[in-house]
């Protein structure tokens, strides 16, 4: 049978639409497969997968583990960060009946005060999916709170997340309080805005950008029935780089410990102690006492008696350093001489020399100047051993005479670097104070008059930091040679991979002769008399070792006068006096004024400064391996000591003779 | 009256012829039809395999934070046990009291090639 004629147009007419339906589908798929592929996508993606974020580790401290010759160890860290936990509550799942009895034993669990327990209850009636309960909460809690929840939740049939956690890495400080002022750490509120950690100073906060890694993102599976996929890394996370210092800390806890002690028995408001490499800068010993304890932060910076203890002195907190800068006087009058010995001029000064430090007036002075005792002449060993504030003023004036103010004004800022900021890896750094002629104070007086000189000479009328005064005797103490003090060895990034890439390296670079090294090495052997008897600092002398330095106790400014009360003492010097493995300055802020029967004034820094010296040279030169250089150089009653073959034994007896001679004194 | 108009259709009459496949094929197709089930079972003991680990996986994972954590804890505690000031302290008891530092030059080091 044929089919008719409409049968065919029909079957025609629906064959078409058909096709027309087929390719409206495609076109359909076409659209959504071709044209808005990536939005429909990304809507997939938002439907089944969840972004998380991947945390980053902040980089870390290390200490300098190499200083020991012989002595290989791995660098050690001067924190640790520890998984903590935060708890969240999601207070829309759990029933009103059951938010009593959770409040009550979470608190109970977490032991929390009283006070803390009304807040975390209101937290639950909050119309919130995240409330936030408790913060840095340990493993062990963490478990504990899990134990009591997820039965109790499984009982009462409310969601198993009505109560999570949040991971997170929390600073902890396995050396204590070691380092604390340099290191400082991290706020327990992270940034609102940009959720990164906020460090509360320190070398946390300058280094703050090294230290930050960047958080890398996983995606998860949105599923719970399927909760096969734990989550692909889609972005590593970056870590931080870790900052490896130039602290040791063993020499460190040795600061530490002695420093605590002379600032208890000083009666002092306060102390702290620098010791440094003088060849390469580095600072292997930065103690403070009282101590500022990272972990306890919140209690410093609450307290304003106490938030001065957060700060490192030995750079914010300039002082008048006294006769410490003595030695610089010396220094630049040699140097004064040298020139003038290469213009063909006649010198200034000879080390041997009979000066007469019976006139005690000097140009531009209403008053004269004193010593501790009356001297009627001196040479270059007993000015400096006496610690004579006229033979110091006496080379001045010499000095001034010969090359003029701005000679020694530029002398002090461009050789010692007084007046300008050493450059030293810490916050607030300040520059001092030299004065400069023809500038003003806010007061409106000049900064450099007549008398000024002789002021700076036995170092008043300037102001500088322990940094400061460490890289001058440092220069002194490596034979002339520049040297920038660091805190920082070395920045390093590890990758993913492991590999690691350094950031910056502290690479010392050819120093510059700023001393003549025969200036230098006859500074060192008048700075040796000082700590031998007969001298200022006597006290400083380390058993079995050479040593060099200059004892500085001066007023402090309070109120814009010098106060009678309050005094700063300090000790700076360097040990083994050939070849010096440190500089250490010592200094005590206002130590109680006092005389003690037998001993002296307590606020000289003979007195309170130089023992601390000593003590914390010691310990160090045992700890760093290095032979004793003065054999015989023990206190009476060691079995080592001999008089008559230690170190400058016939020196010490000459000059004890040349001052009864000239002096009639011992 | 039938339901239905009569039609006459003339079906063709079936000539079935036998065909003998050969033992040979036979035994090809045999094989090929264990070979493919072997591998067929193969496959989906290897997808049991693997959805079995990936099931461990999330259990691993918890258990090998775990051990970091507990790992990071130890190192806490044993860097605290060694902290100098511990060090210190050590030091200063009777027992260790004949230990001194040894000099730099006492100490021999020897470069490993």
């Amino acid at each position: 049978m044929k089919p008719c004629s409409k049968d065919l147009k029909r079957l025609v007419i629906v064959a078409l639409f058909t096709f027309f339906l087929f390719s409206l589908l495609v076109l359909q798929f076409y659209k959504i497969q071709i044209i808005e592929k990536e939005k429909w996508v990304k809507i997939a993606k938002r439907q089944h997968q969840l972004v998380i974020s991947e945390r980053a580790r902040r980089g870390l401290f290390y200490s300098n583990t190499s200083i020991k010759e012989g002595h290989p160890q791995a660098p050690e860290p001067l924190m640790v960060d520890v998984p903590a936990f935060h708890l969240y509550a999601d207070p829309l799942s759990i029933p009103e009946a059951l938010r009593d009895v959770l409040s009550t034993t979470i608190c109970h669990i977490l032991k929390l005060p009283k006070e803390d327990q009304a807040h975390i209850r209101a937290q639950f009636d909050k119309k919130s999916r995240s409330r936030k309960l408790a913060l840095w909460l340990a493993p062990d809690e963490k478990k504990a709170i899990q134990n009591f929840f997820l039965p109790f939740a499984k009982e009462h049939k409310i969601a198993r997340n009505a109560l999570f956690f949040i991971q997170d890495y929390k600073r902890s400080y396995p050396f204590g309080k070691l380092l604390g002022p340099l290191l400082h750490t991290v706020r327990e509120e992270k940034d609102p805005v940009t959720g990164g950690l906020v460090p509360t100073g320190g070398l946390e906060m300058l280094f703050n950008k090294y230290l930050t890694g960047k958080d890398g993102k996983r995606v998860i599976l949105r599923s719970p029935r399927h909760p096969l996929d734990t989550g692909k890394v889609i972005t590593p996370p970056e870590n931080g780089a870790d900052v490896y210092l130039t602290i040791n800390q063993y020499l460190q806890a040795i600061a530490e410990e002695e420093i605590e002690k002379a600032v208890i028995r000083a009666e002092a408001k306060g102390g702290w102690a620098v010791m440094m490499d003088p060849y390469t800068g580095e600072v292997l010993a930065l103690a403070q006492y009282p101590f500022f304890d990272p972990t306890n932060y919140r209690s410093f910076f609450n307290d304003p008696k106490l938030q001065e203890h957060t700060k490192i002195k030995a750079v914010t907190d300039p002082f008048e350093p006294g006769s410490t800068m003595k030695a610089i006087t010396i220094a630049v009058t040699m140097q004064a001489n040298a020139e003038l010995k290469k213009e063909g001029k006649k010198e200034i000064f000879s080390p041997n020399e009979k000066v007469e430090t019976r006139n005690t007036h000097f140009p531009g002075r209403s008053k004269p100047l004193k010593d501790l005792q009356n001297y009627n002449y001196m040479n270059l060993s007993l000015g400096m051993q006496k610690s004579s504030n006229i033979y110091m003023a006496r080379m001045i004036q010499r000095v001034i005479d010969a090359k003029g103010a701005d000679w020694y004004r530029k002398t002090l800022q461009d050789i010692f670097g007084f007046g300008i900021k050493t450059g030293v890896e810490i916050p607030s750094e300040s520059v001092g104070l030299l004065p400069t002629p023809g500038k003003k104070h806010p007061s409106g007086a000049l900064e450099w008059s007549a008398p000024t000189p002789y002021s700076l000479a036995m170092g008043h009328n300037v102001l500088a930091t322990t940094f400061q005064m460490l890289r001058a005797y440092a220069i002194i103490a490596n034979g002339g040679l520049d040297v920038q003090p660091t805190l920082v060895r070395k920045i390093v990034k590890t990758r993913a991979d492991g590999t690691e890439k350094i950031l910056y390296e502290h690479a010392p670079k050819g120093a510059k002769q700023l001393l003549d090294p025969g200036i230098s090495r006859d500074l060192i052997q008048v700075m040796k008399y000082v700590t031998k008897p007969g001298g200022s600092a006597w006290r400083a002398d380390i058993p079995g070792f050479t040593e060099a330095g200059k004892t500085g106790t001066s007023e402090k400014i309070v109120n814009n006068q010098y106060s009678k009360k309050d005094h700063i003492s300090s000790f700076v010097g360097m040990a083994p006096a050939k070849n010096p493995r440190f500089v250490l300055m010592i200094v005590i802020d206002e130590p109680v004024k006092r005389f003690i029967p037998g001993v002296g004034k307590n606020q000289m820094g003979g007195v309170c400064a130089a023992p601390v010296f000593r003590l914390i040279g010691e310990r160090a030169l045992a700890y760093l391996g290095v032979e004793p250089d003065d054999p015989y150089g023990y206190p009476k009653g060691d079995p080592r000591h001999d008089a008559k073959k230690a170190d400058l034994a016939d020196e010490i007896q000459g000059l004890l003779r040349l001052n009864q001679a000239w002096n009639g004194g011992g | 009256m039938s339901l239905y108009n009569s039609t006459t259709v003339s079906i063709p009459r079936l000539q079935i012829k036998t065909i003998v496949l050969p033992y040979g094929l036979l035994i090809r197709l045999g094989i090929c039809l264990m070979a493919l089930s072997f591998s067929l079972y193969n496959s989906i003991e290897v997808q049991n395999k693997m959805t079995k680990l990936q099931i461990e996986i999330p259990q691993i994972v918890k258990e090998i934070q775990t051990i970091k954590e507990e790992n990071q804890r130890l190192k806490l505690e044993i860097i605290r046990f060694e902290s100098p000031e511990e060090l210190i302290n050590h030091a200063l008891r009777p027992e260790f009291k004949h230990l001194r530092q040894p000099l730099a030059k006492d100490v021999l080091t020897i470069q490993v090639p």
